[in-house]
Order: C-alpha cells, then sequence, then structure tokens
C-alpha cells in the first residue's frame, strides 16, 4: 500500500489513480485480522467452522460466537469485525423471512446472497459511510439441489465455492483444502477435517487461546443449519489433536 | 360540517374520496358511511376443544373450513409450535392461516437467536392474546378464537384468546359450539376422577364432544385431529374419522 497518505484512502467514493478503492481494502485488512473461518461443501451438505481466538479469560465459554443462523436452511461463518458481520447476518435474516412470508417457502441462497452482496456492496459507494469490515460464508442443503456455499465480501462481490476460507490464515487453509476430494466427502468426514484445518493454521505463538466451533447444514440434519452434535464434536477435535501429534512426530524423526 | 368528517373518518391511511371523480354525488356518498374493516369471516371452521388431563393435554378439532356454499375438507387446525406448544384455532380460516404465518416466523427468529431455550406456552398465549386485542381496538379484528396448550414448566397448561382479545387461562374449554354443547360433557370427566383424569378418559371425552357436535352442525367434518402434549414432546394423530348413527334420522 505504497499509495497511504496521498490522500485517496479518505473516502470509499473516490478511486486512486491506479484505479483502486482503498476503503475497500483496509476493509479486507479488517477481515484478515480476524481468527479464521472455514466452509467445506461436501455431497451431502455443508460444514462450517470457525477459530473463535479468545481475546480475554474474562469471556463466558461460548460467547461471541462467529456461527450463525439465518434462516432454518441457511448458516453461516463470519470473519472480521463481530459487530459488522452481525449487521450483515441480520440483513440476511431480515431478507429470508420476508420471502418465506412473500412466497411461503424458503429463500434460494442464490437470491439470498446476491441481495445481502448487494446491501454491503451500497456501503462501497459513499463517502460518508464505510465499507462492512466482514466477510461471510454462507451455505445451504436441500435434497433435490444439493449444497450449496457462497463467500460475501466487504466490495460487496459474491462467489460460490467448494470450500472457502477467510480470515487470518485463509492462504494455509485453502491449501489444506486443495489436498482433500471435497465432492467426494460426507459431511461427517469434513467435521473432522475441518476440525482438523482449523487446529492446523491455528497460530499457538500468537494466538494463545482459542475455541473451535462447527456447524453444519446437511442431509444428517434433515436440511436445517445446527450445531454439529456434541459427540461428534468431540470426536472431531479429538482426531484433529492426534493429526496434530502425528504431525510433530514425524518432524522429529 | 363535510370537511370535518372528512378529518374524523378519514384522517389516517387511505382516504377513498380522493381517488374517486369529482363528481359531487360520489364524494358525498363516501362520506356517509365511516370507513369499515372486517364486518363478517368468510371461511369458517368449527370448534376447537381443549382438556388438561393427569400429565399433559388434549387439543381436539374436525377438519376442514365451510363457507355457507361451499366446503374445504381435510384442513388441519391443530398446529404443533414447539415441542412443548401447540395451539388450535377456530374462527375465520384465512385469519387462522396469517396467525400461521407470524407465528412460524417468530419461531424462527427464536431458533435462530439459539440462546438454548424454547418459547413457553404461557409466552405465545399473552402474545396473541396482545395481538388480538390490538387488531380489535384497532377495529380489524382477527376473526379468531385460540386455545393454547402445552407443558409450562412440567405442568399442563391452557390458555384461551377470543377475537376481541379476552384472555384467561382455564383446564377445559371449547371454542364454537362446544361451548354449548361440550363443556358438560368435559367438566364431567374431569370431575368424575377427581382432577387426576386419565389420558384415555381424556380421549373419550373429547370424542364424545366431537361425536355431538358433527350431529348437531351441519357445518362439522367428520374427519378429526387430536394433538397431544405431554413432558415427552407434542403428537397430533389424525385424521380420525368420528363413527356416527344416522338410521335414526330416517324414524
Amino acid at each position: 500500500m505504497t499509495s497511504i497518505g496521498t490522500g485517496y484512502d479518505l473516502s470509499a467514493s473516490q478511486f486512486s489513480p491506479d484505479g483502486r478503492v482503498f476503503q475497500i481494502e483496509y476493509a479486507l485488512k479488517a477481515v484478515e485480522n480476524s481468527g479464521t473461518a472455514i466452509a467445506l461443501r461436501g455431497k451431502d451438505g455443508v460444514v462450517f467452522a470457525v477459530e473463535k481466538l479468545v481475546t480475554s479469560k474474562l469471556y463466558e465459554k461460548g460467547s461471541n460466537k462467529r456461527i450463525f443462523t439465518v434462516d432454518r436452511h441457511v448458516g453461516c461463518a463470519v470473519a472480521g469485525l463481530l459487530a459488522d458481520a452481525k449487521q450483515m447476518i441480520e440483513t440476511a435474516a431480515k431478507e429470508a423471512a420476508n420471502y418465506r412470508n412473500e412466497y411461503g417457502c424458503p429463500v434460494p441462497i442464490s437470491y439470498l446472497k446476491d441481495q445481502v452482496a448487494l446491501y454491503v456492496h451500497a456501503y462501497t459507494l459513499y463517502s460518508a459511510i464505510r465499507p462492512y469490515g466482514a466477510s461471510v460464508l454462507m451455505g445451504t442443503y436441500n435434497k433435490s439441489e444439493g449444497s450449496k456455499l457462497y463467500c460475501v465480501e466487504p466490495s460487496g462481490t459474491c462467489y460460490g465455492y467448494f470450500g472457502c476460507a477467510i480470515g487470518k490464515a485463509k492462504q494455509t487453509a485453502k491449501t489444506e483444502m486443495e489436498k482433500l476430494k471435497l465432492s467426494t466427502l460426507t459431511c461427517r468426514e469434513l467435521v473432522k477435517e475441518a476440525a482438523k484445518i482449523i487446529h492446523i493454521v491455528h497460530d499457538e505463538v500468537k494466538d494463545k487461546d482459542f475455541e473451535l466451533e462447527l456447524s453444519w447444514v446437511c442431509e444428517e440434519s434433515n436440511g436445517l443449519h445446527q450445531a454439529v452434535p456434541e459427540a461428534l464434536h468431540d470426536e472431531a477435535e479429538a482426531f484433529a489433536r492426534q493429526a496434530m501429534e502425528d504431525d510433530s512426530d514425524e518432524g522429529e524423526d | 360540517m363535510a370537511l370535518m368528517r372528512d378529518a374524523i373518518f378519514h384522517s389516517e391511511g387511505f382516504d377513498p374520496s380522493s381517488q374517486m371523480s369529482p363528481c359531487a354525488e360520489t364524494r358525498n356518498q363516501s362520506l356517509v358511511a365511516p370507513r369499515q374493516r372486517t364486518q363478517e369471516p368468510t371461511y369458517m371452521s368449527g370448534s376447537v376443544i381443549g382438556l388438561c388431563y393427569e400429565n399433559g393435554v388434549l387439543l381436539a378439532a374436525d377438519m376442514g373450513a365451510t363457507t355457507r356454499f361451499t366446503r374445504i375438507p381435510h384442513q388441519p387446525r391443530i398446529l404443533k409450535i414447539n415441542e412443548n406448544t401447540m395451539i388450535g384455532v377456530s374462527g375465520d380460516f384465512a385469519d387462522f392461516q396469517y396467525l400461521e404465518k407470524i407465528i412460524e416466523a417468530k419461531m424462527i427468529d427464536e431458533e435462530r437467536k439459539n440462546e438454548g431455550f424454547q418459547m413457553k406456552p404461557r409466552s405465545l398465549y399473552v402474545y396473541l392474546s396482545r395481538l388480538l386485542y390490538q387488531r380489535r381496538n384497532n377495529f380489524n379484528p382477527l376473526w379468531t378464537n385460540i386455545i393454547v396448550t402445552g407443558m409450562q414448566d412440567g405442568k399442563p397448561f391452557m390458555g384461551v384468546v377470543d377475537m376481541i382479545g379476552t384472555a384467561f387461562e382455564t383446564n377445559l374449554y371449547s371454542t364454537g359450539f362446544g361451548n354449548y354443547l361440550g363443556m358438560g360433557v368435559m367438566r364431567e370427566a374431569v370431575e368424575k376422577h377427581d382432577g387426576k383424569l386419565p389420558l384415555q378418559a381424556a380421549v373419550e371425552a373429547l370424542q364424545s364432544v366431537l361425536r355431538v357436535l358433527y350431529y348437531r352442525n351441519t357445518a362439522a367434518f367428520p374427519d378429526y385431529q387430536i394433538g397431544n402434549c405431554t413432558a415427552s414432546g407434542v403428537k397430533i394423530e389424525g385424521p380420525m374419522r368420528i363413527d356416527s348413527e344416522w338410521e335414526i334420522a330416517k324414524h
């Protein structure tokens, strides 16, 4: 960011001479300061996992959750400024409720993600306001259409993914995901893989404590977005720890 | 004077006189009567009956809705709200469907917040009583009588809300015709068992009320559902059919 101090980064409604909008790039930076969140799209659903950094020992366990339910069938994992993310989730939830009221059926995610992206994008157009400092992973599953996964970014762009990561270690997480054959795996398997990826990308030196959040929307949960059952959560966490240990043992040999 | 009436009757919202032609006659007609909202229901459904028993609460209702000329059969009117709440609604069928919609939206909102607890029946009963009372005060009532039942902190609960917002808690009730024809049968059953009515006796009492209602009301349907809420959850059974004897009618 060589252009800092040139004055082009003060307003979201002004381009820099080389055609960038710095306020959006700063918003992306805000996302990259947050703990990692990932979503994996398997053959029978979508799994979300979040590395929720615990910044104070005084917090109650389970506070500041970063996985949200937008409607019964849509789950979200977020990274970035939590307050901004909550606003995006609220927008999505209102849109989903409104759609249900108007048309009497669950909102298609292809429509929902566009509405949220449009909303986020509007905040990149004016000088008086700042863009959202958060990204949202949005996933759903139903029997007839299978699983779907999208990521809405601060710029208002939105792409579909087979697997996506946002936050601090998104690069490493994406590299790990590429090793998996996502479309052949079931959610039960993916929960473990997701837990493993979060454990791998967690930086123990810089960030000490974290809680692992896991949720899914899949065949097994009847197309509802729910927290992963406690037994499976523990199993996945144990699997991740074991994988980490095996890895470090190999390193010593 | 005309202006003043205008101010009284059309002080808020839609003013039909402004939409009409400037012809004086039409304009005056629109000023004669005040704005009117729902004056009568259209598709109506019959009684909902409910009864608290020993370790739960039952709701029963026939399935369908009618006008004076047409019938829509097989319409369920007992709704499971969550694991400890169910409601039964009688009255205008469109208003029931509207209620169904707003309650579902409310439940989704609750599930979404994921705070680890569910709405209890008494909360829903109070909410509906406020909603219906407000609508009545706006002279735009929801033409429905509602029985909210469920398990409130482990105990059977029943709350009744009527179309003008009157609300009370009770242990047995029937809306509509059943209020005249069925309450006695249910009360007798409860008193006979000294307040500890077993499930089987409660079901039989409801069935006999349903039969009486079917015999007496031309608008009633023979198919019915029974919802049972206990500590282990809500279960709605049916459609079942009332056994009735019409041979005697020939004599």
